[in-house]
């Protein structure tokens, strides 16, 4: 072909062939993805439930037999959720603006696979924020719900894992008048007793790396209903070995903050003050120190907490204007208290044989000697720490009382 | 290129225009006749069939025939009465007529008769006829080969108003007009130096436009003079219709979308330009002037930056280079957020905005690239308009157009919202040219991200970005000063530092002489901060 | 006209900072905690130190021939066919380095911002990009590295800065970590990061001040290691050894969970500089390649080159069929690839020794 006629037989192939090349393989808009905002796992009761989709296996594997799960997930639908403030009213249009769906599977990926086949646009897990397991679940193992979630890209470290004491899915259906979407409110409820103080900011990532390392167990918010609408945060959920083995008590979150000095401090202590009379203390700040050391061969460690706090309550008024032995005295008492408090909670934790605080991190880096030689698996760690001895102090300061002077 | 341009016959273009004046071509080099009747014979034969040529046949002096021939529509015939016919036709006194010889004739009515400022003798008939063609008189004397041209030009020009295009809130209200003479009295009267130099050439064969090219000699670097003056005198064309042309035919890269050829309107911006070391362009019959080199940073810096105190011009200027950057990339990021990574984009409002959207026909690219193009029509359509209609209808066409789209389920409300602030965004560029190299861009940069996502959107930037590197402006780096680095430079680059502190020139145009501050410059404000209600204070007081 | 025809050191030393952040952002933390633990930190400066020693030696090289890119006077030096066989080593050598970068980026993009497009089709892009940069000459190549400069660094802190908030000091102790590792062999990996920049011998000769070359590529080694260090420092401290050793792309995360507190979603703009700085580095490695080509070749211009060697950059980068054998690929290249670009001027800076005493001797 002479030249001239090269030029533009190329640029017509290019022409035909650009639009071939040319991308959107990845296009999927907002509104066709169906954005799982929230999921629930849950025991399958081998009676009631039904057949299961054939959808990954033909047989089912025997090494996950009764190992059945129950998913349920919450998917946004666009168009019930309004933009702006002024549709509030007719946004919910005779129901949740959010589409329930239960599906079981063998595993997380078998039960999303299955939820797949049954509706029509393509899942996206991008904007999951928070993940209910129920206790049974946590107790018989989180390995595989811990691997799917790990792996996948979409989800990210920010998620938060729940574990409820009743069946998970109860708690997808909470839809209290303040909050549009269901999932959001638990989310909000978790996120503000996070600012609150109430809770460390313990993350899927932070659940995680806890997992990972060797000297510390990890452990997950835990939560429950009351009275159908209100959700309760009931304590943590210790594990071991990557089963659930126990849950502390309400204030016991506050004994763990104020172990690792985590602020902004949220918990009230009430306590009984001899002479003056049944007060409340609320703790503003927190500072504790650990030191570790080993002690004939056991681990050892020394916990001094700080607690700044201030006089919310006082029940059975007795006393005229406070001075500043009242003050001590409240101080002394308080500080007993706490100490007595933390104590048992470590003790708890010790009988559990879970390690939430992440002692063994501490001795990992501070007597590496007497790590390297004696702990070459969690499980050691774990051992060791039941034999764990313990010096505790605690100190408060008050430091303000509010506007009534007694 | 020029190994392809001669192999392909499908590129070869048949002159059917000849661009030479085939006149002109008859008649060059000669010079012209001793003979008034040869010359009046030639003079009906070059311009007999234009009706508004005037000839009129004289004495001078009494004793000698002469003509006088011009353009009637341009000339200012009082001119011609007042300083040619009458001082011309007086008589002489006794005893002088005789002393004058025909061919001398000509040298004593120019030096000793004629009123006229502008006057000159010429023997070449090619210089003859162009000199007639401009509005000059041409007096052709019978028994002299010298004829004598006298300037009587007389066009009626505009007055002297705030240019449309380039407003500002603080500076002068002078803009420049299509008359060249004016012009450059405008850019001289703010520079009453010697250094200023105007050189001056008629371009395009056809329109011989006067063309003027301004430097200062101190500060502008000879190599940069010499490059302009070289491509200007490459350029072979019809006429030179608009400033405009000039720009195109002497532009490093025409194939960019970036002007690299700054144009003003204001003649205070031109003598700026002069002091940095800049050239400047004017033609004549176009109100605007050319600046070379040119760089980015000029998008968006205006007068205002430099008039205003340095805090005020600071912060506005970056108000400016925020709407510049958000009017390229704005829609194209909407479209990869959405339709690629919503992840990127907080919960709450992912699912509120997903509900916006539900009703729509239209992937996001169509969608934002319908709405775009329509945003074009309508920018286009309102340039035509006169004003009183133009007004009311952007607001009413932006209305109706977005509130209907929404509602007819076109597209969803936050389209329209974005699409409308990348258009406010374009708007607040200054320079109009650079403004719609970035529009132009926007377009390549949504199919990028429609295809591709954020990874679409950052190849696209990456192409954008070293295609402004690699670029220059008569041999000066276009992405000066931020690449090469200059300290200097900086002071002036995003934001405005106080103009006591700007002691040098832009380094990157070499310019002669560097220092526009004496050294100690900023002594003085910096003395006065410090003392601030200090002892000076107290002293002044007194 | 002496800023369009010479290079300034402040140039040259952000030319050297932006090449050598690349790739090494979003998998050094991995590889450091495999090999130290806690001990990730110091081994990562231990291994910068050991790349920066190598390059200060080749700048130090070339600042004494200056007028003379490396190609040219390594012929003199060692004699031309030793220093040729050489010199096309570190070509291929570069080229290898180039198709890895540029796969080990196709992986990120697929797995994190686009799932369905082929890896291909994204490789070729970025390829597209440096290619057609690569046409420029040395001059325009320099402005490149140092506009980017600044949209790396600035973000990069940005994103360390607010991660800083949730590093937990028990993470980074003990030190030296906890079991005795590879530190050589783990080091020289390291190391092999830095070279990235080996592309600034052929830079030297149009410097503005050449006997400053080994200053300014200290300053620029020393700011792009810092910021390594810095990653490095923010993730191992963040999640810990053993979760940085199973995370694939432990600062991918870090980006993500530093989000937590302060602003929702900062990973958008880590992909960002993600991007950005390995476009820099890839665009260095081959520009290498393609220069040096035509100084070793005698060629006119090296235009041509820069299209031609794409095909070969991709093929490169399609030979790992999985991504642990991309891992190990990496591994031997570094490994091997440190060692010619460490040796070789040391045996160049030896012989210029001896040649300039002999020369001193005689003279």
């Amino acid at each position: 072909m002479p030249s001239w006629r090269r030029m533009p037989a190329l640029a017509l192939a290019a022409a035909i062939a650009l639009p071939l090349l040319s991308g959107c393989w990845d296009r999927q808009e907002l509104e066709d993805r169906a954005l799982i905002l929230g999921m629930a796992i849950d025991e399958v009761n081998e009676a009631a439930a039904g057949d299961h989709e054939h959808t990954t296996h033909l047989h089912e594997p025997k090494s996950l037999r009764n190992h059945r799960i129950l998913v349920t997930a919450q998917i946004a639908i666009p168009g019930r959720v309004p933009l702006g403030p002024g549709e509030s009213g007719g946004g919910k249009q005779g129901g949740l603006p959010v589409w329930v769906v239960k599906v079981t599977g063998y595993s997380i990926d078998d039960a999303l696979n299955n939820l797949q086949q049954e509706i029509a646009d393509p899942r996206s897990l991008i904007h999951l924020r928070i993940i209910v397991v129920s206790e049974k679940i946590a107790r018989r193992g989180m390995e595989d719900i811990n691997d799917y979630f790990r792996r996948n890209s979409e989800v990210r470290r920010s998620t938060w894992i729940v574990v409820s004491d009743i069946e998970a899915n109860k708690l997808m259906n909470v839809a209290p008048p303040l909050e549009r979407v269901p999932t959001l409110y638990l989310l909000s409820m978790i996120e503000k007793s996070v600012e609150m103080g109430k809770f460390p900011p313990q993350y899927s990532g932070n659940f995680w790396s806890a997992e990972s390392r060797l000297g510390q167990d990890e452990f997950l918010p835990y939560v429950s209903i009351r009275q159908k609408e209100n959700i309760l945060l009931k304590g943590m959920a210790l594990f071991r070995g990557g089963k659930m083995v126990g849950h502390s008590e309400p204030i016991e979150i506050g004994s763990y903050m104020a172990i690792k000095g985590l602020n902004p401090g949220g918990y009230s202590i009430l306590g009984d003050v001899p002479g003056i009379g049944a007060i409340m203390l609320k703790s503003n700040r927190r500072i504790a120190q650990t030191k570790v050391s080993i002690r004939n061969g056991k681990p050892h460690a020394h916990i001094v907490v700080h607690l700044d706090t201030s006089i919310e309550e006082k029940i059975d008024g007795e006393s005229e204007r406070y001075t500043a032995e009242d003050f001590d005295l409240i101080r002394n008492h308080m500080g007993k208290e706490v100490s007595y408090f933390l104590l048992e909670f470590i003790r708890k934790t010790q009988r559990y044989r879970s390690d939430p605080f992440g002692f063994g991190e501490m001795f990992r880096a501070r007597e590496p000697a007497y790590w390297n030689s004696v702990i070459k698996s969690k499980e050691d760690w774990e051992r060791e720490y039941a034999g764990m001895t313990f010096e505790l102090e605690c100190k408060v300061a008050i430091r303000r009382e509010g506007l009534k002077l007694n | 290129m020029g190994s392809w341009q001669g192999k392909s016959n499908l590129f070869k273009r048949t002159a059917s225009v000849p661009v030479k004046d085939l006149t002109l071509r008859k008649y060059e080099g000669m010079q012209a006749s001793a003979r008034l009747d040869e010359m009046l014979r030639m003079l009906k034969e070059v311009f007999g069939d234009t009706d508004d040529i005037a000839i009129r046949q004289f004495r001078i002096f009494g004793s000698f025939n002469a003509a006088a021939v011009f353009l009637e529509p341009m000339v200012d015939q009082d001119r011609i009465n007042r300083d040619i016919l009458q001082p011309l036709m007086t008589a002489l006194k006794d005893g002088q007529a005789e002393q004058l010889h025909a061919s001398r004739i000509a040298d004593y009515a120019l030096h000793d008769c004629l009123h006229a400022a502008d006057a000159s003798a010429e023997i070449s008939i090619v210089p003859m006829l162009l000199a007639v063609t401009s509005g000059e008189t041409l007096i052709c004397i019978d028994g002299s080969h010298k004829a004598l041209i006298v300037n009587t030009r007389d066009i009626k020009k505009r007055a002297i108003e705030q240019p449309q295009t380039e407003q500002v809130i603080r500076g002068p209200r002078e803009g420049f007009i299509e008359s060249l003479d004016t012009n450059i009295a405008l850019v001289r009267s703010r520079l009453s130096t010697t250094d200023l130099k105007v050189k001056m050439a008629p371009i395009g064969r056809r329109g011989n436009t006067n063309v003027a090219v301004c430097y200062l000699s101190s500060i502008a670097d000879p190599a940069i003079v010499e490059r302009v003056l070289g491509r200007l005198a490459k350029i072979d064309t019809d006429a030179i219709l608009d400033a405009g042309y000039i720009e195109q035919f002497i532009e490093d890269q025409p194939f960019s979308p970036f002007p690299q050829i700054q144009n003003t309107e204001r003649p205070d911006k031109t003598a700026a330009a002069l002091l940095e070391g800049r050239i400047a362009i004017l033609s004549n019959g176009s109100p605007f002037a050319l600046i070379v080199p040119c760089f980015f940073s000029q998008f968006y810096q205006t007068l205002d930056d430099y008039t205003e105190r340095f805090l005020i011009g600071s912060l506005i200027r970056m108000i400016r280079l925020v709407a510049l950057v958000t009017s390229l990339i704005f829609p194209a990021l909407y479209v990869s957020l959405i339709s690629f990574n919503p992840e990127l984009i907080p919960t709450d409002f992912a699912v509120a905005v997903a509900g916006g959207r539900a009703g729509v026909p239209f992937p996001t690219v169509i969608e934002v690239l319908m709405i775009e193009i329509s945003m074009e029509i309508l920018r286009e359509a309102t340039i035509r308009l006169p004003q009183v209609i133009g007004g009311a209808l952007s607001i009413v066409g932006v209305l109706i157009i977005g509130q209907a789209a929404v509602s007819a389920g076109f597209s969803s409300p936050i389209t329209v919202v974005i699409v409308a602030f990348t258009t406010i965004g374009s708007f607040a560029t200054p320079a109009y040219n650079a403004a719609i190299a970035l529009r132009m861009l926007r377009f390549p940069l949504i199919i990028l991200a429609g295809s591709f996502g954020l990874f679409g959107v950052l190849i696209g930037l990456l192409f954008i970005a070293n295609h402004l590197l690699a670029m220059e402006s008569f041999g000066v780096p276009y992405m000066a000063p931020f690449v090469p680095g200059n300290w200097q430079g900086f002071k002036d680059l995003l934001l405005r530092g106080p103009i006591w502190w700007m002691r040098k020139r832009p380094s990157h145009l070499h310019t002669l002489d560097a220092n526009r501050l004496p050294p100690d410059a900023a002594d003085a404000p910096m003395r006065r901060t410090l003392q601030y209600a200090g002892e000076e204070d107290t002293r002044a007081h007194e | 006209m002496s800023d369009t025809l010479s290079i300034s050191s402040i140039r040259m030393a952000a030319l050297v900072t932006s090449a050598n952040v690349g790739i090494g952002v979003l998998t050094l933390p991995r590889f450091a905690a495999v090999g130290a633990e806690s001990g990730a930190p110091l081994l990562t400066a231990a291994g910068i130190l050991c790349g920066t020693m190598s390059l200060l030696l080749l700048a130090y090289l070339c600042s004494r021939h200056p007028g003379e890119n490396l190609i040219f006077f390594s012929e003199k030096l060692v004699g031309a066919p030793f220093a040729r066989v050489m010199n096309g080593l570190l070509i291929l050598y570069f080229l290898l380095v180039s198709g890895i970068s540029l796969r080990q980026f196709g992986e990120v993009v697929v797995l994190v911002l686009l799932q369905k497009t082929p890896m291909q089709i994204v490789e070729c892009m970025l390829l597209l990009v440096v290619a057609l940069s690569a046409r420029r000459d040395l001059i325009k190549f320099s402005f490149v590295h140092s506009f980017y400069l600044p949209f790396i660094l600035l973000p990069g802190l940005f994103i360390v800065l607010i991660a800083t908030r949730s590093i937990d000091p028990n993470n980074l102790l003990p030190l030296i970590g906890n079991h005795r590792g590879d530190w050589p062999n783990e080091s020289v990996k390291i190391a092999s990061l830095s070279q990235m920049s080996f592309v600034f011998c052929l830079l030297v000769p149009l410097m503005k001040f050449p006997k400053r070359a080994a200053s300014s590529v200290a300053i620029g080694a020393a700011v792009g290691g810092s910021l390594y260090l810095l990653v490095v420092l923010t993730t191992v401290g963040m999640f810990g050894a053993e979760e940085t050793k199973i995370l694939t792309y432990p600062t991918l995360e870090t980006a993500r969970s530093a989000s937590m507190g302060v602003g929702q979603r900062l990973d958008a703009l880590f992909l960002i500089i993600w991007v950005i700085s390995i476009y820099t580095t890839i665009y260095a490695t081959y520009y290498f390649s393609v220069h040096a080509s035509r100084d070793l070749f005698r060629l006119g211009d090296h235009r041509m080159l820069a299209s031609f060697y794409m095909p070969a950059v991709y093929a490169v980068s399609m030979i790992p069929p999985n991504i642990h054998v991309l891992y190990s690929l990496w591994d031997l290249s570094g490994r091997y690839g440190f060692l010619l670009t460490a040796a070789y001027p040391l045996l160049l800076l030896v012989m210029s020794f001896i040649r300039s005493g002999r020369r001193r001797a005689h003279a």
